[in-house]
């Protein structure tokens, strides 16, 4: 397990040269220069060179791109154009609100799409089956702005003012505050996943109780708990998580509209406003970490493969 | 043993001077498609003693796994059982599905078709073996672990020890096999059904598995009820046999009587379709059509429409019952003419 592991995560190695040569690639393939942006409409043809100068631009391309992968290796994303902080900063501020939110986001929808999965296979074309059935596809066909509405709606301004509507408070504040402010949102963000994740546990279950060796559990004398529980739930897993991982970057993506309806000021926002305000390095910043989260997320889903099917470690 | 044995008749339900293990009577099954049941099995009567081996013969679609899972209390829930199935005088189908699994992996065990197949891909084999011992024993997870590798021992899978470790994906078929066998008995049940055991296997290590299944029934003394279509394994290994055609018994008896004296003709077109050395290919006998499927059983002799020797009405419209035409050796047959007609020794 261990070799293959190490294997996994040398394969990674390319995967993130070819990431950061893209990310580097955005600037020169972004419309305007990005020395007229920081020096303003006024500036003198000459303080755009002397910009230029400064933030090496003038040198060719190839330098330019070693010398970003040393600044990114050291940690080092740049200035931001337009706050002239580090934007190393910028992101260690929003990125763990988004990725506490989106974590939660996706611990609802794993703890919920579990259980109603397994119920809905263990009742195969039941009425509990078919209202699930319905359930999922009103909830795929309704966007997480409009959720994200109504349940402001319901819980936090009309009716019940259980939590406060919008802001947020870091975990550091203490998981009460942390809870109050993230559990709507992550409500709003968790259910466009639930309906697939739900469907998918269904499905992958089902397949794995019509395999023989579910039979061979049954005449072992297993009983139910241990021939779903263990036999059939560890084979499911492997299309589940694979599921899992794929919907990782669509909560991202929601949490991005989420945040902004929420007013979290989270990584997503960051990505937003860097694109309106055309400050490049955020925006390659914004964009490096979030293909590192999905490479990271992959390779999480590998190692996985890994522990629930034996096969894949052989190889 | 000593006890003295009573012989009735057509009933041999403790013949031999041993104790019969399972005993099935008047067994059916039905299954339910669109609101209609549809009898797939029915007037099922076996026998399996402790210490014996009983064949259940038959082509694909003649019910034969049908009545293994039923046995097994292992039929999908559209499925109903009739009649009665006593394993060591209790009746099954009067147990719960949480008393059966009391019952199941540890007085009755199963091997199937597919060994690979039959064996979780995601769990060592040591492990799955362990469980079994695990749930039904108690035992704690080093002794089940040491119980694993003895049976591995048992069943003769070289270096036990490190090869419990290992998942089914790096065994053969034949190796698998065993593994399903160490997992069947190790809890030492009195019945082992095997249902087409070596059918998937390399024909040279069909005959490993079978000696297998052999060695460890009288090692244990455990009744075996062993479903093939193959004649061939049939005269290896079973000591009596009962032939079935589209959900019925249709000739039951010893396996040396069944070979000589074939009372039935489906019985004898079988036999005539065995592959001979002594004989050339294109004489192999042909039975021309196929098995009925369940909702177009002919009535009176489910056979008759492939009968070479049918007669109407005597064999088209009545239900034929099995009736006791021992001559010596205890043989029932159901061939309403039977006694009138002379089934040819296809061999010469």
């Amino acid at each position: 397990m261990l070799r293959f592991v190490g294997t996994r995560l040398i394969t990674v190695v390319p995967l993130l040269l070819l990431l950061m040569l893209l990310v580097f690639g955005l600037v020169q393939i972004a419309p305007g220069d990005p020395a007229a942006i920081i020096a303003g409409p006024d500036a003198s043809a000459q303080a755009v060179a002397a910009i230029r100068t400064e933030l090496g631009l003038d040198r060719p391309v190839w330098e330019q791109f070693v010398s970003y992968l040393g600044n990114v290796l050291h940690g080092d994303l740049g200035t931001s154009y337009t706050t002239r902080e580090p934007v190393t900063e910028v992101i260690a501020r929003a990125l763990p609100r988004t990725v506490t939110v989106a974590a939660f986001a996706m611990l609802l929808a794993v703890l919920v799409s579990l259980p109603l999965g397994v119920l809905a296979a263990m009742r195969r074309n039941g009425p509990v089956d078919r209202g699930l059935t319905g359930a999922s596809v009103v909830l795929m066909a309704v966007p997480p702005f409009v959720l994200a509405a109504l349940l402001v709606n319901y819980f936090a301004l009309g009716g019940l003012q259980i939590f406060p509507p919008t802001g947020y408070a870091p975990l550091t504040d203490g998981l009460g505050a942390w809870l109050e402010f993230a559990t709507l949102p992550a409500i709003a963000i968790a259910t466009i996943s639930l309906a697939e994740l739900t469907r998918q546990a269904r499905g992958s279950l089902i397949d794995a109780l019509e395999e023989d060796y579910v039979r061979t559990a049954r005449a072992k004398g297993l009983g139910r708990f241990w021939t779903v529980g263990k036999h059939a739930a560890k084979n499911a897993a492997v299309p589940y998580v694979t599921v899992l991982g794929l919907n990782v970057g669509r909560i991202v993506g929601a949490a991005v509209i989420v945040e902004a309806m929420f007013n979290i000021q989270g990584f997503g926002q960051l990505g937003v406003d860097a694109v309106l305000t055309r400050d490049l390095p955020t925006m390659q910043g914004v964009v490096l970490v979030s293909g590192v989260i999905v490479l990271v997320v992959n390779l999480l889903v590998d190692v996985s493969y890994g522990y629930f099917n034996p096969k894949v470690r052989a190889r | 043993m000593t006890e003295t044995v009573e012989r009735t008749g057509a009933s041999d339900a403790a013949d031999g001077g041993r104790a019969a293990v399972l005993e099935v009577t008047g067994l059916g099954v039905d299954i339910r498609t669109d609101r209609t049941w549809t009898g797939i099995v029915d007037d099922v009567d076996l026998v399996v003693r402790s210490g014996e081996t009983v064949g259940l013969v038959g082509e694909s679609g003649s019910g034969k796994t049908v009545t293994s899972l039923a046995v097994m209390g292992l039929l999908p829930p559209n499925a109903r059982v009739r009649g009665t199935v006593r394993l060591n005088g209790r009746d099954l189908t009067a147990l719960s599905e949480r008393e059966l699994d009391r019952v199941r992996g540890v007085e009755m065990g199963m091997i199937f078709q597919e060994p690979r197949r039959s064996l979780n891909p995601a769990f060592t084999v040591g492990d799955q073996v362990a469980e079994s011992v695990r749930r039904h024993r108690g035992a704690g997870r080093r002794e089940a672990w040491e119980r694993a590798v003895d049976l591995f021992d048992l069943v003769g899978i070289p270096d036990p020890r490190r090869r419990a470790g290992a998942y089914p994906h790096e065994f053969s078929g034949g190796m698998c096999q065993r593994v399903m066998l160490a997992m069947a008995v190790a809890c030492e049940p009195s019945l082992l059904i095997a249902d087409e055991p070596t059918t998937a296997l390399d024909v040279t290590v069909q005959k490993q598995v079978l000696g297998l299944i052999r060695e460890i029934q009288q090692r244990l003394g455990i009744g075996v009820l062993l479903i093939t279509h193959d004649l061939g394994v049939v005269a290896e290994v079973c000591d009596r046999t009962a032939v079935m055609y589209a959900g019925r018994i249709v000739e039951q008896t010893e396996v040396v009587e069944l070979f000589d004296h074939p009372r039935h003709p489906y019985t004898a077109g079988l036999l005539a379709a065995m592959p001979d050395p002594r004989r050339h290919a294109d004489r192999l006998g042909v039975i021309p059509g196929i098995v009925p499927p369940p909702h177009a059983f002919p009535a009176g002799c489910r056979f008759h429409p492939r009968c070479d020797h049918r007669r109407e009405p005597t064999c088209t419209t009545a239900d034929i019952p099995l009736r006791d035409v021992s001559v010596g050796l205890p043989h029932r047959v159901r061939c309403a003419r039977a006694d009138e007609i002379t089934l040819e020794d296809t061999s010469t």
